[in-house]
C-alpha cells in the first residue's frame, strides 16, 4: 500500500477541512457528515482519482434513541489505495429520516437503500426506484425500528399433541 | 422390488405385475426435484445430498431446473411472506403427481422465527406436506431417510388416493 491511510485522511480535509476523520481500530477509515453534504463528499471520494473510492460494499442502518445511523462502507480500488476501506456515518432525525440517495454516484447503492427504507423507513431523496425490497408491498410499518409493533393478530404457536 | 411379480409359466422371460405397482414402481424410482433452495437447508438437503458425497443419483433422483418438470419439491428453509406467494406459485406449476417435503425446523413450523413479523409458521400452511425431515439443517443422512420413507409412501400410494388428497387441498 503506496498510499498511507493518513495520507487518506490529509487529502479528505484538505477539500473539507471540517471534517474529522478517524481511524478506527480495525484499520478503517471513518468519517461522520452532515447529511446535506453526504453526496459531495461520496462524489469526492470516488472521483478523486488519488481516492478512488469506487466500490460500493454495502450500507446499513442502526436505530439509536435519539437518531438513525445510516452507515456507507465503500473500498478503494485506485493505484495505491486498494484495500483501504472506508465508512461515512450520517446521523438522520428521527422523524421524517431523509437523505440524498447515493444511487448517483454508486449505482450499487440502489438496493440497499431500498433495504433500509423498507425495514427503518428512512426516505431517499433521487433514488429512482424506491419501494419495499425484501417484505410485501401491503406491509404496514418498518420492522427494524426499535418501536415496531406487529400490528398482525398474534398467532397461536403450533404445538402437535403426542 | 417389492412388487408382487408373477412369472408367467407358459411363457418364459415374462412377468405380470398390476398397473398400480409398476406405476408406483417407476414414480418412486425417479423422483426428480426441483432445483429450488430459500435458505442454509438447501445447502445440506440439495447441494450436499445431491452432491457425490451422498449422491441422490443413486436412487434415481436428479434435480430440475424447471417445476414443470419435478416430482418432489424439498421446501428447504424459512418460508417468508414475500416468498409464499411464490412457493405456492411453483407449486402449481409442478405437474402432477407430486410431492412436498418440508426440510428442517423453518419448513415444519417456522422454527427459530417462528411468530416473527415476516415468516409463515411452518409451509403446510400454504401447501401440502407429504414428508416432514426435522433438524436444523438435517444431516444429509436424514435427509436421503425422509426420502426412503417418501419412496416407501409412494409405493403404498393407489391411483385413487393420490386423487384423494388432491382434493384435500
Amino acid at each position: 500500500m503506496s498510499v498511507e491511510k493518513t495520507e487518506i485522511i490529509g487529502l479528505i480535509r484538505e477539500e473539507f477541512p471540517h471534517l474529522n476523520p478517524e481511524i478506527r481500530p480495525q484499520g478503517e477509515i471513518l468519517v461522520r457528515v452532515e447529511k446535506e453534504e453526504l453526496v459531495k463528499v461520496a462524489r469526492f471520494l470516488k472521483e478523486n482519482p488519488r481516492l478512488a473510492f469506487t466500490y460500493y460494499s454495502f450500507m446499513t442502518a442502526t436505530d439509536f434513541p435519539d437518531r438513525f445511523e445510516l452507515t456507507t462502507v465503500v473500498d478503494a480500488l485506485g493505484r495505491g489505495t486498494r484495500g483501504v476501506t472506508l465508512w461515512l456515518k450520517v446521523a438522520l432525525p428521527k422523524e421524517g429520516a431523509e437523505v440524498d440517495s447515493l444511487t448517483g454516484v454508486w449505482p450499487g447503492a440502489n438496493w440497499y437503500e431500498r433495504e433500509a427504507y423498507d425495514l427503518f423507513g428512512i426516505r431517499f431523496k433521487g433514488h429512482p426506484d424506491l419501494r419495499r425490497i425484501l417484505l410485501k408491498e401491503d406491509f404496514v410499518g418498518h420492522p427494524l425500528r426499535k418501536d415496531f409493533v406487529d400490528a398482525r393478530p398474534p398467532r397461536e404457536r403450533l404445538i402437535r399433541e403426542r | 422390488m417389492d412388487l408382487n411379480l408373477l412369472e408367467n409359466e407358459r411363457i418364459p422371460g415374462v412377468i405380470t405385475t398390476n398397473l398400480q405397482q409398476i406405476l408406483n414402481w417407476g414414480r418412486k424410482n425417479s423422483i426428480w426435484y426441483m432445483l429450488f433452495g430459500i435458505a442454509c437447508c438447501a445447502i445440506e438437503g440439495l447441494m450436499a445430498t445431491g452432491a457425490s458425497r451422498y449422491d441422490l443419483d443413486r436412487f434415481g433422483m436428479i434435480f430440475r431446473a424447471s417445476p414443470r418438470q419435478s416430482d418432489l419439491m424439498i421446501v428447504a428453509g424459512t418460508v417468508n411472506e414475500k416468498m409464499a406467494e411464490r412457493v405456492r406459485r411453483l407449486y402449481d406449476q409442478m405437474a402432477e403427481p407430486k410431492w412436498v417435503m418440508a426440510m428442517g425446523a423453518c419448513a415444519i413450523s417456522g422454527g427459530p422465527y417462528q411468530g416473527k413479523y415476516n415468516v409463515v409458521d411452518g409451509v403446510d400452511r400454504i401447501i401440502p406436506v407429504d414428508i416432514y425431515v426435522p433438524g436444523c439443517p438435517p444431516r444429509p443422512e436424514t435427509v436421503i431417510y425422509g426420502l426412503m420413507k417418501l419412496q416407501e409412501k409412494i409405493a403404498r400410494e393407489g391411483l385413487e388416493k393420490k386423487l384423494q388428497q388432491k382434493a384435500r387441498v
